[in-house]
């Protein structure tokens, strides 16, 4: 029986598709691939609708009351002002609390435990009181001052939609029906004019996104792509060696990456980290160190280079989609990219000492020797010969 | 005393349930070079990694230089040098031959400048002459020279016992003798002793014993000449015909003075004679007596491949060895 050309061709394709899918149920990496990615990322976005919300996922603002002039003999203006951001701040997702001390606030605020200064200064009493007056030809508006953390563009949206709702229940409240009640919002250590407005939002994250994703690409094929690595195996080399020798090599390749890209940023683009060159190579180094141990246990636990590059990706997408789409905060914090970020933010933006930004560098660290050990012992007990 | 170097007693490997060695045992002594020879799936391999340390034995007894191999592994590392088959699993291509031999010393913690020396010359005495071909990328190199390298490497933290896995797979002709009498030349210099893995018969004919392992046994060893000199004939003959029929070859087996005839081409054959006088003269004689005139007939040697391929035609096993033995 013949058959024509089309339905050989039909044949082929059919007989084509079946090899591929057998291949792909054989292949458990392909079926992890698969299944758990679209998973992982489906369920990560539908999170913000069924969330538990946390500690971690409120806006911290801090409110100081300055104002001891006298305004009506009815109200307090300025003590109404704070309980309606108090009343609107679980709707916005913000904790708001009272602070007597400004300048403990500012310290509070530059070293990111929280989002926001809000400070009703003197006169805001006797400034709406004297536009209840309906002779007044004039509103004399009352200012709150807002300090915001513009490091982090999330909370900023909070605090700015707590206090738009506030303000604007608060005039409805007391009937004022103009803008008699003005914010004066001060972003710090974000964007500036001077240092660029892009790269100070985008070297936090582009920069933890280059040396993970650089040196992992690499590192995820070192001992997998390491063939003759067998032999020297066979020699009084130690697999442990071989691993540690490594992750050391690659660590000053890392820190030639670094030179590259702190040398573009303040040469070409003339970028200053708010802190001190050391810590922020200290802190690259704590992040490439990241990069490079989960390469190297990618490249243990893969059978084939092309496992590898799978593995590679399904991790690089993974931390990705926590850190851009995952709304949760407890489960970002706990992401070591977030952690790179942090990082960073404390360091390039914030300017913290090294000592106040340690925290984000030692969870970076502790993954890094988890992953080590790991990868150690799955080593020494994966059979390999030549 | 002689001095055992390579022993496998009783070895019996499985893998995954899965026999692969079943009672295996043969040895070479001190300065020998022993061949273990198998056509795919027989065995050798695993030999190899058993007597590396590679893979445990479930029972028997595995000895290499002296050193019991499956509980003091770790001796082994300074005594045995190895060679695998695959050059690409053996070499860093991007590196020089003197580069991966250095780099390969330095794991036996053998200071650069002594590990240079010894590179340079185990190179020269496997025939790299010039300072370019030391120094030039191993993907650069022949097949043939890179195999060289390759035993450099096996070579040079001095070992007692070289072990080769397939040292000629993969080689054209010339190249594949060159590669043996290279390492029949090193034995005789360093007194290494061999243990050579291959699936080629030819490479017995280089060495002091031959194990042939079959489906996982041993089915025969022993002194490659001693194989040889047990066959009736003394001397062999390759003749060609114009044309050759399987009723040609029956008539010439049949001859008085020939014991075997073996095919070699389509139209030639290698004919065993027994011990006569003037045997070339005889043969042709009977040749045209039966009315088989050759077109030539020149003399040859009786190797150890013409055994195998004799044992293996009375045998009628065709499993023993593929077709092409």
């Amino acid at each position: 029986m013949s058959i024509n050309r089309l339905e050989g061709s039909v044949i082929r394709i059919a007989a084509l598709i079946r090899k591929e899918l057998e291949g792909i149920i054989k292949d458990r990496m392909a079926l992890i691939v698969l299944i758990l990615l679209p998973t992982i990322i489906t369920f990560s976005l539908g999170a913000y609708q069924f969330r538990v919300l946390t500690i971690a996922d409120y806006a911290k603002v801090a409110v100081i009351n300055q104002d001891t002039s006298i305004g009506d003999p009815d109200y307090n203006f300025a003590d109404e002002f704070f309980w309606e951001l108090v009343e609107k701040a679980n709707d916005s997702v913000c904790i708001v609390f009272p602070v007597n001390d400004e300048n403990i606030a500012n310290f509070l605020l530059w070293r990111g435990d929280i989002d926001a200064v809000v400070i009703i200064p003197f006169g805001f009493n006797s400034h709406l009181a004297s536009n209840r007056d309906p002779e007044a030809p004039i509103p004399v508006p009352a200012y709150i001052n807002v300090t915001l953390d513009g490091t982090d563009l999330e909370n900023q949206g909070k605090v700015i939609d707590c206090l738009t709702s506030a303000i604007s229940d608060f005039k409805i409240r007391f009937n004022f029906t103009k803008d008699e009640i003005i914010p004066a919002i001060t972003a710090v250590m974000g964007p500036t004019e001077e240092q660029g407005i892009d790269l100070r939002v985008t070297v936090p994250l582009i920069t933890p996104l280059l040396l993970i994703g650089g040196i992992m690409i690499l590192t995820s094929q070192c001992i997998v792509g390491d063939v003759p690595l067998r032999r020297l195996l066979l020699t009084p080399a130690s697999k442990s060696e071989a691993v540690l020798a490594k992750v050391l090599a690659y660590l000053i390749t890392a820190i030639i990456q670094m030179v590259i890209i702190i040398g573009i940023l303040s040469l070409v683009y003339h970028y200053q980290p708010s802190g001190s060159y050391i810590s922020l190579v200290l802190c690259l180094l704590c992040i490439s160190l990241f990069g490079i141990t989960l390469g190297v246990f990618i490249s243990i636990i893969s059978n084939s280079r092309l496992q590898a590059n799978q593995y590679f990706i399904f991790a690089f997408l993974t931390l990705v989609v926590i850190e851009l789409a995952v709304p949760v905060a407890d489960v970002k914090n706990a992401s070591p990219l977030h952690m790179a970020r942090e990082a960073i933010i404390n360091i390039a933006s914030r300017g913290l000492p090294l000592y106040y930004a340690m925290p984000p560098m030692i969870g970076l660290l502790i993954y890094s020797l988890a992953l080590l050990a790991i990868s150690l012992v799955i080593f020494s007990v994966k059979r390999s010969v030549v | 005393m002689d001095e055992r170097f390579i022993e496998l007693n009783r070895v019996h490997v499985t893998i995954s349930g899965k026999t692969i060695l079943s009672d295996v045992s043969f040895y070479a002594e001190r300065g020998e070079i022993l061949a273990v020879i198998g056509g795919s799936g027989a065995g050798k391999t695993t030999c190899l990694r058993v007597m590396t340390g590679q893979i445990r034995p479930v029972r028997g007894e595995v000895r290499v230089a002296g050193i019991d191999v499956v509980r003091y592994r770790e001796r082994l590392e300074h005594v045995l040098g190895y060679v695998p088959q695959l050059d690409e699993t053996g070499l860093y291509y991007e590196f020089s031959a003197i580069r991966n031999a250095c780099l390969f010393a330095r794991m036996y913690g053998i200071p650069t400048k002594e590990a240079e020396r010894r590179a340079r010359e185990i190179l020269e005495f496997l025939g790299f002459r010039s300072e370019e071909l030391m120094k030039k990328p191993v993907g650069h190199l022949s097949g043939g020279e890179r195999k060289r390298v390759s035993i450099c490497i096996g070579l040079i933290h001095e070992p007692r016992v070289l072990l080769l896995d397939e040292p000629t797979t993969g080689l054209d002709a010339h190249l594949r003798v060159d590669v043996l009498n290279y390492l029949r030349n090193i034995n005789r210099q360093y007194g290494v002793t061999m243990g050579i893995v291959s699936h080629d018969l030819e490479t017995a004919e280089f060495c002091d014993r031959v194990a042939v392992l079959e489906k996982g046994h041993v089915a025969l060893f022993g002194n490659p000449r001693e194989f040889v000199r047990s066959i009736q004939a003394r001397y062999a003959f390759i003749a060609s015909f114009e044309k050759l029929t399987d009723n040609d070859i029956s008539r010439i087996k049949e001859l008085r003075v020939v014991t075997d005839v073996l095919p070699v081409g389509r139209k030639t054959l290698k004919i065993f004679v027994r011990k006569i006088e003037e045997p070339l003269n005889i043969l042709v004689d009977e040749l045209e007596k039966v009315g088989l005139t050759p077109l030539s007939v020149t003399s040859s040697d009786i190797t150890f491949t013409d055994y195998f391929r004799l044992i293996a035609m009375e045998k009628e096993e065709e499993s023993f060895f593929p077709r092409n033995y």
